[in-house]
C-alpha cells in the first residue's frame, strides 16, 4: 500500500514565534517526500490566532495548518511531546517531521515511543523511488552514509539534520486552511528545575563544544597576544585555541591544540589569527562551519580554505575588534573575570 | 538519598578512532571488518556515575543492547569500578532501531527496580542521531536532561549544567528519577587498574532475551539499505586555483586541501573598515550574540 494521508511538520518555533532556518529546512524536507508520495502538506504550531508565522506556514507550500494556542504559563519539551503526540493523532499522517534540534529531537524520540512508531534520527537524506521511500543519515562520524528503506505501509517520524536540506522557498498567492485543537494541559515539571543561565567564561569551554573558536598561532607571538584573543573569545561567547607551534612555545595549554596532534573542531565559526594554514592544522578544521583566517602573510596557505580571508596585522585588528565589541554593547563593559 | 541506584547505558560502536574500512568495489563499507568498542561517551557516563557513587553512594548497574561480543565493552566499563552489568540479546542487523533498543533497554533498567539516576551519552559517535535516551525516558516515565557538562550530586538533588546555542549554559536542579545524557567533555574516565580489570573479567554478565524482558520486538516497518559513501558536498569538489604552480597543486591534492577549498572573500589593509567588515561577517555567520564577556545570559 502506497496510499498516504499526508505528512505532518511538527513546528517548534523554539519561543521566536517565528519560523527559524532549522523549521524552513525541515519543511522543505517534508515538501520534498510530499512531492514524491503525494498528499497534503500539514503543519502542526503552538501559535496565537492571527500569528505571521500561519501565513509564512502556508507560503511555504502547507496546505492544512492545526493550529494549538498557547498555555497561559511557560512550557517545555514534556509540553511539546504532549502537543506533538495530539497533532499526530488528529492528523494520522504517514509521516512526521520535526528539527533536529534539541527541543524537537526530544519530543520525536518520545512521541516515537509512546505511539510505537519508527523513527529515522538525523535524516540528511531522502528519495523516492515508485513509492519507495529511502532515508539516509550519517554515521561512523560522517564517513558513510546509512540507509533504510521506507514502504510507507506503517507511520514513521524523521527529524532533520541541520543544513541538509535547502528551505522550503516562500511563493505568493498560497492560502492554508487552518483547524485549532485544545491546548494539553502543561504539566508541572517538578523534578528538574530552572536555576539559572550563564555564559561561562572562554577557560570553561572545551574547544570541541565551543560555536566561536579563536585560535592563534606563532603570528600571535606570545602569551600577551593570545590574552588579548581570549579576551576577543570571551566577547564572541566562545573559547580560546592555538596551532601546534603555539602550543609547543608553551603559550596555550595542550588541550587546547587544534589539528591532527590535537583535537578536531567542529564550531560555527572559526576565527584563526596568525596561522599560516599547515596541512595538519587545516586537519583539525575541516568540519567548521565558516573560517575567518587573518594574516600578514597574503600567500599564507590558510587563505585557500578561508570563508573570510584578511590579510592585516592582528596586533592592531584584535584590539580593535574587541573596542568595537565593548562600544557596540554599551560603555564599561567589565572584564570578564 | 542513600544507596542511590545508578543505571549506565553503553553502546558497542565501531572504534571512531579507527579507519573506515571501504570495501573493493567501493560501493559499500565493509562492516564486518569493523573494530568495535565500547562508545567512548558512555564510558565518560560511567565515570560520571561512579563519581556519583563515590561522593553519595549506591550502586552503578552497566546495561547494553546488543551482540554477545558487546559484553568485552561492557567489562570494560565494569573495570572503572561499576557493580554490575547485563546484556540484551539484540542484532538490528544495521542501523536502525533507536527506539527498539530503547525498548528493551528500559525494559531490563526497570525490571531491577525504579533508578534514581540513568546515565548514557547523548548521542553515540556511530549513528549518533541522539534518539535513544530520550525514548528510554519516555518509556521510563522520567524527565530526560541532554548536552550535561556537569554533574554535582547533593543531599536531596543534583545539580546538572547542561549546553544551550550559543556558548550558553543551563543549570538545572533535579530530584532523584530522571535520566541524563553526558557530552564527551564532562569529564575523563578513569584508567583502570590491573586488579580492577582481572576482577571486572571474572564479574557475571547477566542476559536477557526479548521475550524474557516481555518486550514485543518487531522489525517495523523500515528495511536497513546498507552504508554508502556520503554524498560528497559540492563545496568540496574543486580543483587546485590555476593560479598554482603545478608543485603546489599537486601537495594541494596530497594534502587533501580540496575537501576544504573555497572561494574567499578577501579584505586588505587596516583600520575601521576591515572591522566593521569582520563583524558584518560574523553576524551573517549566525554568531548570535555579539556581546562582551561579562557572565550574562544575552
Amino acid at each position: 500500500m502506497t496510499t498516504t494521508q499526508g505528512i505532518l511538520a511538527v513546528v517548534d518555533t523554539d519561543g521566536t514565534g517565528s519560523l527559524t532556518g532549522s523549521v524552513l529546512e525541515m519543511l522543505g524536507a517534508a515538501a520534498a517526500l510530499r512531492d514524491g508520495l503525494g498528499g497534503a502538506l500539514m503543519a502542526a504550531i503552538v501559535a496565537p490566532d492571527g500569528a505571521p508565522a500561519l501565513a509564512d506556514l502556508a507560503s511555504r507550500g502547507v496546505e492544512l495548518i492545526l493550529r494549538i494556542p498557547p498555555p497561559a504559563g511557560p512550557y517545555g519539551s514534556a509540553f511539546l511531546t504532549d502537543v506533538a503526540t495530539l497533532a499526530l493523532r488528529e492528523a494520522t499522517p504517514s509521516a512526521a517531521f520535526f528539527t533536529g534540534r534539541s527541543a524537537g529531537a526530544e519530543a520525536a524520540a518520545r512521541v516515537a515511543a509512546r505511539l510505537g512508531w519508527a523513527i529515522v534520527g538525523n535524516c540528511s537524506f531522502l528519495r523516492v523511488d515508485d513509492g519507495t521511500v529511502r532515508f539516509g543519515r550519517p554515521c561512523l562520524g560522517g564517513e558513510a552514509l546509512a540507509q533504510v528503506t521506507w514502504a510507507a505501509d506503517a507511520p514513521v517520524i524523521v527529524t532533520v539534520a541541520p543544513e541538509a536540506f535547502a528551505p522550503a522557498p516562500a511563493r505568493a498567492g498560497l492560502s492554508a486552511e487552518v483547524i485549532e485543537l485544545a491546548t494539553p494541559d502543561v504539566a508541572a515539571e517538578e523534578r528538574v528545575m530552572h536555576v539559572r543561565e550563564i555564559l561561562p567564561p572562554p577557560e570553561a569551554l572545551d574547544i570541541t563544544e565551543a560555536e566561536v573558536v579563536v585560535a592563534g598561532g606563532a603570528g600571535v607571538g606570545g602569551r600577551e597576544g593570545f590574552a588579548l584573543l581570549n579576551q576577543l573569545a570571551g566577547r564572541l561567547g566562545g573559547t580560546l585555541a592555538a596551532s601546534r607551534v603555539a602550543v609547543d612555545r608553551g603559550w596555550v595549554p595542550r588541550q587546547r591544540q587544534v589539528g591532527q596532534t590535537g583535537k578536531s573542531v567542529a564550531p560555527k565559526v572559526y576565527l584563526a589569527f596568525g596561522i599560516s594554514g599547515a596541512p595538519q592544522h587545516i586537519a583539525g578544521i575541516r568540519n567548521a562551519g565558516k573560517v575567518v583566517a587573518v594574516n600578514q602573510d597574503p600567500r599564507a596557505p590558510i587563505f585557500e580554505v578561508a570563508d573570510l580571508a584578511v590579510a592585516a596585522d592582528l596586533h592592531e585588528l584584535v584590539p580593535a575588534l574587541i573596542e568595537r565589541l565593548d562600544g557596540r554593547n554599551g560603555a564599561g563593559a567589565a572584564e570578564r573575570r | 538519598v542513600n544507596d542511590v541506584r545508578i543505571a549506565v547505558c553503553v553502546k558497542w560502536v565501531p572504534d571512531p578512532e579507527n579507519p573506515t574500512p571501504i570495501g573493493p568495489d567501493s560501493a559499500g563499507l565493509e562492516r564486518d571488518d569493523l573494530v568495535h568498542v565500547a562508545s567512548p561517551v558512555d564510558l565518560v557516563a560511567c565515570e560520571a556515575g561512579m563519581r556519583v557513587k563515590e561522593a553519595v553512594g549506591g550502586t552503578v548497574a552497566l546495561y547494553t543492547a546488543g551482540p554477545a561480543a558487546a559484553e568485552a565493552g561492557l567489562r570494560g566499563a565494569l573495570a572503572l569500578g561499576c557493580d554490575e552489568a547485563a546484556r540484551v540479546a539484540f542484532d538490528a542487523g544495521g542501523l536502525n532501531g533507536g527506539v527498539r533498543v530503547a525498548r528493551l533497554l528500559a525494559a531490563a533498567v526497570a525490571a531491577a527496580g525504579a533508578p534514581d539516576l540513568v546515565l548514557c551519552g547523548t548521542r553515540s559517535p556511530d549513528s549518533g542521531s541522539g534518539v535513544v535516551p530520550a525514548a528510554l525516558a519516555e518509556l521510563l516515565g522520567l524527565p530526560y536532561v541532554g548536552g550535561v557538562v556537569r554533574i554535582e550530586p547533593g543531599n536531596e538533588e543534583i545539580e546538572i549544567e547542561r549546553r544551550l546555542d550559543g556558548g550558553r549554559r543551563e543549570v538545572l536542579r533535579a530530584k532523584p528519577g530522571l535520566v541524563v545524557g553526558v557530552e564527551p567533555s564532562l569529564c575523563q574516565p578513569r584508567y583502570p587498574a590491573l586488579l580492577a580489570r582481572r576482577k571486572a573479567e571474572r564479574t557475571p554478565i547477566a542476559v536477557h532475551t526479548a521475550d524474557d524482558l516481555g518486550v514485543a520486538d518487531a522489525a517495523g516497518p523500515l528495511q536497513p539499505a546498507g552504508l554508502h559513501p556520503p554524498r560528497p558536498r559540492l563545496a568540496q569538489l574543486v580543483a587546485p586555483p590555476p593560479s598554482f604552480s603545478a608543485r603546489e597543486r599537486l601537495s594541494f591534492i596530497l594534502e587533501g586541501g580540496g575537501a576544504q577549498c573555497r572561494t574567499p572573500s578577501r579584505l586588505a589593509g587596516s583600520g575601521p573598515s576591515i572591522v566593521d567588515e569582520l563583524l558584518k561577517f560574523l553576524e551573517a555567520s549566525g554568531v548570535a550574540a555579539v556581546r562582551n564577556g561579562v557572565g550574562v545570559s544575552a
